[in-house]
């Protein structure tokens, strides 16, 4: 800035002053303010999830007995696919995105995130990508039916026209992940308050820190991929046609070696969450910070080493089977002393069941079922039974949904008070989670039962065995879909007509430099940063005090 | 004050010249998918 700094400071105090948000639908389209676009993101992913969860509404009815009963079979198959689609790229990823656009910059004492123009253009590409994938339902031939994996020669060779559309979706999602991470990194390398060192993070900043890395280094293989489907379908090339001197086998290893690092991007940021929650409401520190610190960073480094254990059945030889086999076990070590380190924090603590409190009970014990499974997926000859089965739809919905989607509920019902200075209706809330944590276990659990006993996954009819356990799990379904119309509900009632908060900090003994500005967050917050003594006594682990 | 505008005004430098480093490295990574199973 070439000004004199008396010219600043005026400046700068009229800013204060006067620059509350604008008015009007345009504040939205321009805004760069970190808690704007923080909240763009999360109606954009809360939208996703509703229009994702009525997709799920039409497998689970079409299964609710044997026989083709509602659906075109290829129309059931479109809405697998964009089921997956949807809830990864659309639902989970920009939910963490926009809960890591809110708190960060809160959570290290810095005014907004580090490059606010281009976070605009980070989110307002979503939309785009989001109408574009949905459109290609009402393209002729339909929607992409190849499953949310898009392997070769099905996504290529054998994919109706609107592929190149959904191909350019997922060209758009994948870059506004990695301008998304690009301004992580910088923000959180560059924008601290000067005086909070990296070892004095809260861990959900530093769980988004590592997970903004993995996006670095796995969406830029994504976009790979999608680059030479588009080439390989429209330019004559033939890097996945085994016609042309391609080979098929190896889009899925180039598609897993992003795959596989992906779903850490979906459960690292949920780990900082907890982390959050846990502490606060069992009033003790978290129990070994730097432990955890660790920990999230062998995840992530380990989660680029294990991509093949989705292939065991493509023909490797067993030394590769033996490898990716231990290797896959080997993440369980990390994974484990984080549950340690949740579990020992609520030993002896003073615990309170407030709604965040239980919903990451909730995801500590469903969480853990869920890697027990991919434990038992893992195990090489055992996966010859289970690949391809019900068994790993209900492994990565408990990996998926009790465990990323109930974190970033958990993390709504934390937060969200201290945005909007409002509090929700607790009675309500607690209704709603013996709700959704009853149904979902209704839905998904016995889906193990069905994949043991042989049941296939994507398929639109089966074999009258496996109909009692399919009726019990459309009927889960179903209760578990209508518990996010309560949901809405009681977040639009807090938002527009909740008892307001005076309280900075909205939970008693929450730690936390967000928990130091007024409630609700003003629109700017930290123009000046957070002096030593402050962040230090605000750091909720113990290697501070 | 002043210092603190001047503070801030250099992390924000930081963070373009991170910002930039980690852009280069995403696309250096797309360009080696690409390079690499083309050479398979
Ligand atoms: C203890 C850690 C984990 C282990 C050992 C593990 C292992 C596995 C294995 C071996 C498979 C392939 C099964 C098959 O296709 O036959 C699989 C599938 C899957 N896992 Fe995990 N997993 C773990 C954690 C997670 C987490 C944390 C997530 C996401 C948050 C996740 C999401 C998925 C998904 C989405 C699939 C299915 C992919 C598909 O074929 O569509 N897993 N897991
Ligand atoms: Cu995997």
């Amino acid at each position: 800035m070439a000004t004199t700094t008396s010219d600043v400071q005026i400046d700068i105090d009229a800013h204060d002053a006067h620059h509350g948000p604008e008015k009007g639908l345009l504040r939205w389209v321009k805004t760069t303010n970190h808690k704007d676009i923080g909240t763009l993101y999360l109606w954009f992913a809360f939208t996703m999830l509703l229009i994702g969860g009525a997709m799920a509404m039409v497998i689970r009815a079409e299964l609710f007995q044997p026989g083709l009963q509602l659906v075109e079979p290829q129309f059931f198959n479109q809405m697998t696919t964009l089921h997956g689609l949807i809830m990864v790229f659309g639902a989970i990823m920009p939910a963490f995105v926009g809960l890591a656009n809110w708190q960060i910059p809160l959570m290290i004492g810095a005014p907004d995130m580090a490059l606010p123009r281009m976070n605009n253009w980070s989110f307002w590409i979503l939309p785009f990508a989001g109408v574009m994938l949905l459109s290609t339902l009402f393209m002729k031939g339909g929607g992409p039916a190849f499953g949310w994996t898009f392997y070769a020669p099905l996504s290529t060779t054998f994919a109706p026209e609107s592929t190149d559309f959904f191909i350019f979706a997922i060209h758009m999602l994948g870059f506004s992940s990695i301008m998304g991470a690009i301004n992580i990194i910088a923000t959180v390398m560059n924008m601290r308050a000067p005086d909070m060192k990296l070892m004095d993070m809260p861990l959900f900043v530093w769980t988004w820190l590592i997970t903004a890395f993995l996006l670095i280094a796995a969406m830029p293989v994504l976009a790979g991929a999608v680059t030479m489907m588009l080439t390989d379908r429209n330019f004559g090339t033939s890097f996945f046609d085994a016609a042309g001197g391609g080979d098929p086998v190896m889009f899925q290893h180039i598609f897993w070696f992003f795959g596989h690092p992906e779903v850490y991007i979906m459960i690292l940021p949920a780990f900082g969450v907890i982390s959050q929650i846990i502490p606060t409401f069992a009033r003790k520190p978290l129990f070994g910070y730097s432990s955890m610190v660790y920990a999230t960073a062998s995840i992530a480094l380990l989660s680029f080493v294990v991509w093949a254990h989705h292939m065991f059945l493509t023909g490797m030889p067993i030394a590769g089977q033996m490898y990716f086999m231990y290797a896959t076990i080997m993440i369980s070590v990390p994974t484990g002393v984080k549950v340690f380190n949740w579990v020992t924090t609520m030993w002896r603590g003073s615990l309170t069941f407030e709604t965040p409190m239980l919903w990451a009970i909730a995801f500590v014990i469903l969480f853990t079922i869920g890697g027990f499974s991919g434990l038992m997926l893992g195990i090489a000859p055992a996966d010859i039974q289970y690949h391809d089965t019900y068994f790993v739809v209900a492994h990565f919905h408990y990996v998926l949904v009790t465990g990323a989607l109930f974190s970033i509920i958990a993390a709504v019902y934390y937060w969200l008070p201290k945005w909007c200075g409002r509090m929700y209706n607790e009675k309500l809330a607690r209704i709603h989670f013996w709700w959704a944590v009853i149904s979902v276990n209704v839905l998904f659990f016995p889906q193990h039962f069905l994949g043991l006993a042989g049941m296939p996954r994507r398929i639109p009819d089966y074999a009258t065995q496996f109909a009692d356990f399919n009726m019990i799990s459309s009927i889960g379904g179903f209760a578990f879909g209508s518990s996010f119309l309560l949901l809405t509900y009681i977040i639009v009632s807090c938002i527009r007509s909740g008892e307001p908060i005076e309280d900075e900090r909205v939970w008693e003994s929450a730690k936390g430099l967000e928990w130091t500005v007024a409630t609700p967050a003003p629109y700017h917050t930290f123009n000046e940063p957070p002096q030593k003594d402050k962040i230090l006594s605000e750091s909720s682990h113990v290697g501070a005090h | 004050m002043s210092q603190n505008l001047t503070q801030e005004e250099r992390q924000r430098r930081g963070a373009r010249k991170t910002a930039l480093i980690v852009a280069v490295v995403a696309f250096g990574i797309f360009l080696f998918t690409i390079y690499s199973t083309y050479k398979q």
